[in-house]
């Protein structure tokens, strides 16, 4: 069974459908990653899983319990917003206090509380401080302590990280996906940012346009996205143009032939591939350098070829010393390819 | 290099400088005048007085009439006030956190008084009332005169409400106390009053220091029915026997008020006033 359970749920405003018949279940304990573009619909629902939004249609079930009528403060739920949201008139305990103290928690078991979830994420020296004496980062923290401190049955992140700078939201997002596994709560988290889905989410949803288009394990969307749009938002995938030939194989030069069991000959397709799975070989389709980009870890190429431009990244250890306007010839990895129908 | 850029900024610095000490002048020399003209015995055709005197002060401080009309100029304002607070905050409240869509309908109406003269609503509203047998029993009550101020004064509070409410961000507050379980009244107390309280003393202060110093609604209203200090003051600077030197002390004893009143607001909100009254949002 379920921890949450979303059933068919539309949200429109005006004449725009922000949420088009979603279903998606959470299972206890997992975290999932809503991912999409601004606009498709993610806060939307999170907003209705949270309470602050209600579905024109539809159902959301909390272990088991129809909680779609059901007002925001009754639904043991625990959020953390995109810009942090903390009472500027409370301490960092305070704040951390505020929930514990809103359902009735008795007073000797809230300061054991507060000091227990100021420990976990961290910041005990902080506790008599501020929001306004506290960093981004500290302040986030401070928010993910407050809508844990409860234990509510369901985690929500709303862009939990997106004000933040590179090196503190690499080190939160690690920290958020620690705790959630070391206290096991169920959690959805709403990103744009597919890096970030990809490292936190047991499962990521790619939403576009009102609709979940894409659900599955990280690695497994990532490599055999379903949908065309799932696989350009998911990884920079290189898509190129081509066509089926007339034996029912689709060519590219020399990087890959592949046989197509479906569609007609010559009918046009798209293929796309990570560029990962784009290595150097000489034999391959030939092209021409017009960027190098180190990226620490990987380098990326960027190579012209006649059938468009194909980015290829490259360990930086074992990246060879190529430099633009160099002739190189490239292959791609046959199992990394999919193919969508053309527009 | 550094010389010709201290020198470009002596420029504006010198302009500044200049700006500041004729605000200055602007505003320190009636306050002056007025404090030298309680205090003088005589002034004539000169800079200053004649001869100085605190006999007026005593004069103004004793007379009943003035100290009644205190009282309920004091009466009105407190009164004025604590029922615009009652009134204006929670469709404010409820317009951050629940009906946007009824913001641009209170925002309108706080614009009212900034259009139409003081004088204008004053005789509108008693005309108004005067239409139906039931409101005409209000007619020149202090009762049309307190409900007439409210309507007056209540914009400049939901200015300075409005602008504090956008700036601590009380929506999204709102939302993450109600995820948290916390209820509408206890989201009030200790949430939105707290992060706001900056905006509601300096409202408050706005529209008592524009309620004490209405003259054209007491007037056309209530007239010398609920004698007001405006009223006191036009009455004692007209007739044969006008004593402009009491209506300076009284002046000064209203400006003393208000001005204590303004150090104490700002000094319990040094932080929250300037971003309250520019309407400046916190990042």
């Amino acid at each position: 069974m379920w921890q949450v359970e979303i059933e068919s749920v539309t949200r429109q405003f005006g004449a725009t459908l922000a949420l088009d018949g979603v279903s998606l279940g959470i299972a206890e304990g997992e975290m999932v990653a809503l991912l999409g573009p601004s606009g498709c619909g993610k806060t939307t629902l999170l907003r209705c899983v949270a309470g602050l939004s209600r579905p024109d249609d539809g159902t959301i079930r909390f272990g088991g319990r129809d909680v779609t009528d059901l007002p925001a403060r009754q639904r043991d739920v625990g959020m953390v917003f995109q810009s942090y949201a903390l009472f500027p008139n409370l301490t960092a305990a305070g704040n951390v206090a505020f929930p514990l103290e809103a359902r009735g928690w008795p007073s000797e078991k809230v300061a054991p509380r507060v000091k227990e979830l100021m420990a976990l994420v961290g910041l005990e020296r902080e506790a008599s401080r501020f929001p306004h004496e506290l960093s981004g980062g500290q302040q986030q923290r401070v928010a993910l302590a407050r809508a844990l401190a409860p234990r509510p049955s369901i985690l929500l992140l709303d862009e939990p990280l997106s004000a933040l700078d590179a090196l503190t939201r690499t080190d939160l997002r690690d920290q958020i996906r620690q705790i959630q596994l070391a206290l096991g709560t169920t959690a959805l988290y709403v990103t744009h940012d597919q890096g970030e889905a990809l490292a936190v989410a047991d499962r990521i949803g790619v939403m576009e346009a009102g609709r979940v288009v894409e659900l599955g394990p990280p690695a497994e969307i990532y490599r055999s996205p379903r949908s065309r749009f799932g696989a350009a938002f998911l990884g920079a995938r290189n898509a190129l143009s081509l066509t089926i030939g007339s034996d029912g194989w689709v060519r590219c030069g020399g990087a890959f032939a592949l046989p197509m069991r479906d569609g007609r000959p010559g009918s046009p397709i798209v293929a796309t591939f990570p560029p990962e799975s784009v290595v150097f070989d000489s034999e391959g389709l030939p092209g021409r350098i017009r960027l190098v980009s180190f990226r620490g870890a990987l380098t990326r190429f960027r190579v012209a070829t006649d059938h468009g431009e194909i980015d290829a990244d490259l360990l930086s250890t074992a990246a060879p010393a190529l430099q633009r306007d160099e002739a190189v010839g490239l292959r791609v990895q046959a199992e990394m390819i999919r193919f969508y129908a053309a527009d | 290099m550094r010389r010709r850029h201290a020198e470009s900024l002596a420029g504006p610095a010198a302009l500044r400088a200049s700006a500041v000490a004729l605000i200055a002048l602007l505003t320190v020399a009636p306050i002056l005048a007025t404090v030298l003209y309680s205090l003088a015995t005589v002034w004539r055709h000169r800079p200053l007085p004649d001869g100085y005197t605190l006999r007026w002060w005593w004069a103004t401080l004793s007379d009943p009439d003035f100290l009644a009309a205190a009282g309920r100029s004091l009466l009105l304002t407190v009164a004025t006030v604590l029922l615009i607070n009652i009134l204006v905050l929670p469709p404010l409240y409820w317009s951050h956190v629940r009906n946007p869509r009824i913001r641009p309908l209170l925002q309108l109406a706080a614009l009212i008084p900034f259009v139409l003269p003081g004088i204008v609503m004053a005789a509108a509203i008693n005309r108004f009332v005067g239409l139906w047998p039931l409101t005409a029993t209000l007619q020149a009550t202090p009762l049309l005169l307190l409900l007439s101020s409210i309507a007056v004064s209540f914009s400049a509070y939901l200015w300075a409400v409005d602008s504090a409410m956008r700036s601590a961000k009380i929506a999204t507050l709102c939302e993450a106390a109600t995820t948290m379980g916390a209820g509408p009244v206890y989201i009030l107390r200790r949430v939105v009053v707290p992060n706001i309280k900056h905006g509601i003393a300096i409202g408050s202060l706005l529209a008592f220091a524009s309620v004490i110093g209405e003259l054209a609604l007491p007037r056309i209203i209530t007239g010398s029915a609920f004698e007001t200090i405006p009223l006191w003051q036009l009455r004692e600077m007209r007739g044969t026997d006008a004593d402009p030197n009491a209506v300076a002390v009284s002046s000064l004893l209203l400006l003393i008020l208000l001005f204590a009143i303004a150090v104490f607001v700002i000094r319990r909100g040094r932080a929250g006033v300037p971003s309250i009254i520019f309407g400046v949002e916190k990042s």
